[in-house]
């Protein structure tokens, strides 16, 4: 790999060249060392189990089986996007409303703690680090946990929002509430970060828009809606795409909680695609296929943020 | 936008991707045989059976070492290692499913010869051998020692079954005498009498797992009571798994589950365990694997007042009770004299006097030696019914196809029991179509 | 030993009393300062205050309650008194305000600051700022942002105090919220133990070769029988979370800032290219990943979850460090160069203090992801390169889930975390701006 880049570098390199012919040959030579080790970590880490997978979803394969992949082209993608009872639309479903309402919860709680937090005052800095503490746990124990907190017997979630806890609702075993207990999770654990990133985008604005709103005697309304609220948009679509992209991805809290039950009700894709791909059934072929659907969507989503960044910014 | 580096990359990865096609794995045997490795899965009885290994160190210097892989990902484990026919463990202490697999895609030795030579076939009881070790069923042929024998059993309150008002209200209520359930029916009555949301009292709790196998392992209990298979003539699922029994049994579960302690939706051993150490079950399902810790008045504060019994009978007069536990298997990817120096452990395992040893520090023995003593019977108050339950356990599939079995099985049943999805003849109708065009496709079932 | 059954209204009035302590006694001392008092007495009247709210707030709910226990559904009574309460301790503090007397020579001070005409208007001197009013709402919002950090961390807490637990403590129901502390948890964590019947029990409890924690365990009729996995997993993950950070942050660091200085061909390809790897949901990766870890025999090796790790993190660092070096005036370099200093030279001493924010952040982040990673780790080892977030939730005894073990299991997991975002918590404040946001 490292040979073929290297050639398919250095043409173009030479024709952008800096006018110094010193400095230009040593420039080539650091660009090329800097990238180098980068490119070969990821084409052999990620790009070729990439490539390896669009592989083996065009095939009939179990990674356990005895014989080895079948080539059946299209066949996984069709039984995916076809199949009335493999239930896949059901998967994507929920996987969208399970982004929407938990992206859309954190998006205003991070922003609101990013508001409160904005000013200093003594101990801020410690406060800050303690409401991060959710998002540097592991997924895992999270969703271990969480099990426990809203057990409705043993946990104390039904103990602060029910007067007579016995009668509360059971969180994870309600068709409706489980994926509300998923998102609860996940608003928990990861509204924080989108705090810290509205905080970063806050500390940036620069001092004088304010001073001088504050001079022409605006209303907080109009510099929060003139003001803040453009200058944080771009980190907000960051944050926005972030989230939803993990959306897709995450499975540990998922599987820890409710496992994708009561039935299928909470089975997101991630969840789905673990146990296709994993737990005995091992359809490796099929999970491959379904995988490239999923970035395929996630990629079409990222175009659409990053097109829409864009004008955030320009606007 | 991958358009100029593109093509770059596809040929990287293809070369790399016949790179791995072609690659196959050799071993270098090594000479002596320092180190034994079991695979088994993280709970209790492989920290015993560490146990045991060390003093097969302390005997011929030889390490053994049992490493542990949570139950979770436990087969998953397995499985990727066998299909990378790796060497990394000697041993494995494999699930009674496993056994299909491990026979016919050659992943495990075949143990008949050394069994037979060495007389450890007639050490154990008849049951565990069929079910542990022996595959295809009733062929005679052994691929497994049976470990860890297990079965589904009960514990319950004494102080609610044996309170003289509750007796009097029960008997006044329901027509006969509150006792240890003999029938499921009773065991129904017994659960819904308890069943008292007011007072965090629960009638019984059941296994609905979702993710591995759970939900089968309770629904089994139930389901073979009633009569119904997994397979029927020639290996035919459709008709048999979605009888007219079977769907009687699965309205009977999600019954009992009606009774169960609120937050035992995705419930399996722990949950049960827990409910029941909290006060709030009644009675509980689980496998002896488990009950130990039922033992201990520092876990439960019932202790003194837990009784437990074996499953109850059907309606129709059978009674079965769900199989756990596992067989010690010898893989087939490791060197020659690696196999012959597992051989030599399990023979010196498989003694009497060891299996004597492997009951003391926990493990559930199969040796029939060790189980008839009047010391195993009352040793524990669960002993008599493990021996009992011993005797009339089943199974499900153990043809290699079973991990793709189980999957709509666990779909349909969790999605009916718990998530209230459809009937229970629309889950068992739906399971049995997928179940038969799996067994189609590996070739178990003619079209 | 005494459970506690702490119903909902109870905790929500110890939590909003608290509260409004809070509330008055940071508001009010702002009033008393300004007009030229000892701020200690604002204090004073400001926890008055805020305690009179409280039991306001208290004497509402009680009754409230009938409403309550009529919808089984206490939301409403609790927001019905949290707004009426929240009424009275503004009422309270602007009488406050309004009538303590001004004692000399500081309020006309601070109207001085605010400068007139002739003082350049200045962030910190500005109007809106030194206003009692607004210091006010300022002392409100830090309460505000303590109360909720406070909400946020109760599962933590709840995880800290399961650690020191009986088992039929952490599964009591209801839960206990008074229990008696045990370090059973902590040995649990550290041990390997088998069930001894009575007559074992007796045994043991005569010899007098036991230390504390063999002692602990006796108690609930278990003999620790050797140490466990725990401490071998959390020293994995230590290696190969710290390793693999210092390796994605230094490549990334090299990276970025190649692509940032000079023209690589297919720049935009490469690095939508190396964000997109991002993007795969990793269960997939997984297969082939493995398949190719058996072969070259980095399968459950520090060095194969390493160079994952590594691998995974990179795209992220790339990304988010690219974009601090464009932020970096290229003209600095420029004139280093001219100096006569060399492009690595240029590199260590002018760009790598001016991006150490974005090194920071990103260290962060990188961390957090190979400290936490489930999935990779769960299939790629089994023995000596597993790291501990597949062991701590698997952790369970004959039977039972051993929650102590696993809150404590995970709090000394948390640990390192929560010291290195602290530690580097100023430049992830300040360095977060994500790299994307400017080259979009």
């Amino acid at each position: 790999m490292s040979q073929a880049n290297a050639q398919a570098l250095s043409p173009q390199s030479a024709a952008a060249a800096p006018p110094r012919q010193r400095r230009q040959t040593s420039d080539r030579a650091i660009a090329w060392l800097f990238i180098t080790p980068t490119i070969v970590l990821l084409v052999v880490m990620n790009i070729f189990p990439l490539f390896y997978s669009l592989y083996l979803s065009f095939n009939d394969y179990s990674v356990i089986g005895s014989e080895p992949p079948k080539w059946v082209a299209l066949d996984n993608y069709e039984k995916i996007l076809t199949s009335e009872r493999q239930r896949y639309w059901h998967n994507f479903t929920v996987t969208g409303r399970y982004a929407l309402l938990s992206v859309g919860l954190q998006l205003i709680l991070g922003f609101g703690l990013a508001m409160l937090l904005r000013e200093k005052f003594r101990g801020s800095g410690l406060i800050t680090t303690l409401i991060l503490i959710p998002m540097m746990l592991s997924p895992v124990v999270v969703g271990l946990f969480w099990k426990l907190i809203f057990d409705p017997s043993k946990g104390f979630f039904n103990y602060l929002i029910y007067t007579n806890p016995r009668g509360g609702a059971e969180w994870l075993s309600d068709p409706t509430l489980g994926l509300w207990s998923i998102v609860i999770v996940d608003v928990w654990m990861w509204s924080p970060f989108v705090m810290l990133l509205c905080l970063s985008g806050l500390s940036a604005i620069p001092d004088y828009l304010y001073e001088a709103a504050a001079i022409d005697r605006a209303s907080a309304w109009f510099q929060f809606r003139r003001i803040t609220l453009p200058q944080v948009m771009p980190l907000l679509l960051i944050a926005v795409l972030f989230r939803t992209i993990e959306a897709f991805k995450a499975f540990d809290v998922v599987m820890g909680l409710t496992g994708g039950g009561p039935g299928d009700t909470t089975e997101t894709v991630a969840v789905r695609l673990y146990s296709e791909a994993f737990l005995g059934k091992f359809r490796t072929g099929e999970s491959s296929a379904l995988a490239y659907i999923v970035l395929i969507i996630i990629i079409a989503i990222s175009n659409l943020y990053i097109r829409a960044l864009n004008r955030a910014r320009e606007g | 936008m991958l358009k100029k580096s593109g093509s770059v990359f596809i040929l990287v990865a293809m070369i790399l991707t016949l790179a791995i096609g072609a690659g196959g794995v050799t071993a270098a045997p090594k000479a002596q045989v320092t180190e034994l490795t079991i695979f088994w899965a993280q709970w209790p009885p492989a920290d015993y059976l560490q146990e045991i290994g060390n003093r097969y160190e302390a005997e011929t210097g030889i390490k053994v070492n049992v490493v542990q892989e949570p139950w979770g990902s436990f087969y998953d484990v397995m499985a990727a290692e066998w299909a990378a026919k790796g060497d990394a463990y000697d041993m494995v202490v494999g699930d009674s499913q496993w056994l299909g697999q491990g026979a016919e895609q050659g992943h495990y030795l075949e143990l008949t010869d050394f069994m037979v030579e060495n007389g450890i076939h007639e050490t154990v009881t008849p049951a565990t051998l069929q079910f542990y070790g022996e595959f295809p069923a009733g062929s005679g042929r052994y691929w497994a020692y049976p470990t860890e024998g297990d079965a589904v059993g009960w514990a319950y309150r004494k102080d609610r079954l044996e309170d003289p008002e509750e007796m009097a209200a029960f008997e006044a209520e329901y027509g006969y005498p509150l006792a240890v359930p003999e029938t499921w029916d009773q065991l129904r009555d017994i659960a819904e009498f308890f069943y008292r949301p007011d007072e965090n009292v629960y009638g019984v709790g059941v296994y609905t797992q979702k993710d591995y196998d759970g939900m089968i392992m309770g629904y089994e209990n139930v389901m073979f009571s009633w009569g119904v298979d997994w397979w029927g003539e020639g290996n035919q699922v459709i008709g048999v798994v979605n009888s007219e029994e079977a769907v009687e049994a699965l309205e009977f579960y999600k019954e009992l589950y009606g009774f169960a302690p609120p937050g035992t939706n995705n419930a399996f051993y722990t949950e049960m365990n827990s409910v029941f150490v909290n006060g709030q079950a009644t009675m509980i399902m689980n496998y002896f694997a488990f009950l130990p810790d039922l033992l201990n008045p520092e876990v439960n504060p019932y202790a003194d007042v837990t009784g437990y019994f074996a499953g109850p009978a059907g309606p129709y007069g059978d009674r079965y009770t769900a199989l756990g536990g596992q067989g010690m298997s010898v893989l087939n990817y490791i060197s020659d004299e690696r196999k012959q120096a597992s051989l030599d452990f399990i023979k010196w395992f498989a003694s009497d006097e060891v299996q004597q040893q492997w009951a003391d520090v926990g493990g559930y023995t199969c040796n029939i030696a060790v189980l008839e003593s009047e010391e195993f019977l009352t040793n524990t108050p669960y002993n008599a019914a493990f021996a009992d339950s011993m005797t009339f356990v089943k199974d499900f599939w153990n043809i290699p196809a079973y991990g793709e079995l189980l999957e709509p099985a666990q779909r349909y049943i969790n999605g009916y029991v718990v998530g209230n999805v459809g009937t229970a003849k629309e889950a068992l109708d739906n399971m049995a179509i997928e179940q038969h065009e799996i067994l189609v496709e590996a070739g178990v079932l003619e079209e | 030993m005494f459970g506690i059954d702490i119903p909902l209204p109870d905790f929500w009035v110890v939590y909003f009393f608290i509260f409004w302590v809070l509330v008055g006694s940071t508001a009010a001392p702002v009033v008393f300062r300004h007009k030229g008092h000892h701020p200690l007495i604002g204090i004073v009247v400001g926890a008055a205050v805020g305690a009179l709210s409280g039991i306001a707030f208290t004497l509402l709910l009680a009754a409230l309650q009938p409403l309550a226990d009529l919808l089984d559904d206490p939301l409403a009574s609790i927001l019905v008194s949290i707004v009426v309460s929240a009424a009275i301790i503004l009422a309270l503090l602007a009488f406050v305000r309004r009538f303590v007397p001004e004692s000399g020579g500081a309020g006309p001070r601070a109207v001085e600051a605010a400068g007139g005409p002739r003082a350049p208007v200045t962030y910190s001197a500005r109007v809106d700022k030194v206003d009692p009013g607004w210091q006010s709402v300022q002392a409100l919002r830090a309460s505000v942002v303590i109360m909720l950090a406070g909400l946020t961390l109760i599962p933590v807490i709840w995880m800290a105090m399961t650690a020191f637990k009986s088992y039929p403590d952490a599964v009591a129901s209801p839960p206990k919220v008074v229990f008696d502390p045990t370090l059973e948890g902590i040995v649990t964590l550290m041990t390997k133990r088998r069930n001894l019947d009575s007559a074992q029990i007796a045994e043991y409890e005569a010899r007098d070769d036991l230390n504390w924690a063999d002692r602990i365990m006796l108690k609930s009729g278990k003999a620790i029988i050797g140490q466990s996995d725990y401490v071998k997993r959390l020293r994995n993950s230590l290696i190969i979370a710290g390793t693999s950070t210092v390796l994605s942050v230094s490549m990334g660091l090299l990276a970025a800032y190649a692509f940032s200085r000079f023209r690589v061909p297919g720049e935009g390809d490469l690095l939508f290219f190396i964000l997109s790897t991002r993007m795969l949901p990793p269960v997939v990766v997984t297969i082939p990943i493995f398949l190719m870890y058996r072969e070259l025999g980095l399968y459950d090796t520090h060095l194969g979850l390493i160079a994952l790790y590594t691998a995974f993190n990179l795209s992220f660092s790339v990304w988010l460090l690219k974009g601090f070096i464009d932020e970096i005036p290229k003209e600095y370099e420029e004139a280093a160069l001219v100096d006569g200093y060399t492009r690595l030279q240029a590199f260590r001493r002018i760009v790598m203090p001016e991006a150490v924010t974005g090194i920071a952040a990103t260290t962060v982040f990188c961390f957090i992801f190979a400290w936490n990673e489930y999935a990779f780790a769960l299939m790629l080892t089994t023995d000596k390169a597993r790291t501990a977030p597949p062991h701590i939730p698997s952790m369970i005894g004959s039977g039972v889930v051993e929650w102590a073990a696993i809150a404590a299991g995970s709090l000394f997991f948390l640990i390192p975390v929560v010291i290195v975002t602290f530690a580097l918590r100023k430049y992830l404040l300040r360095g977060v701006t994500f790299g994307a946001i400017r080259q979009g």
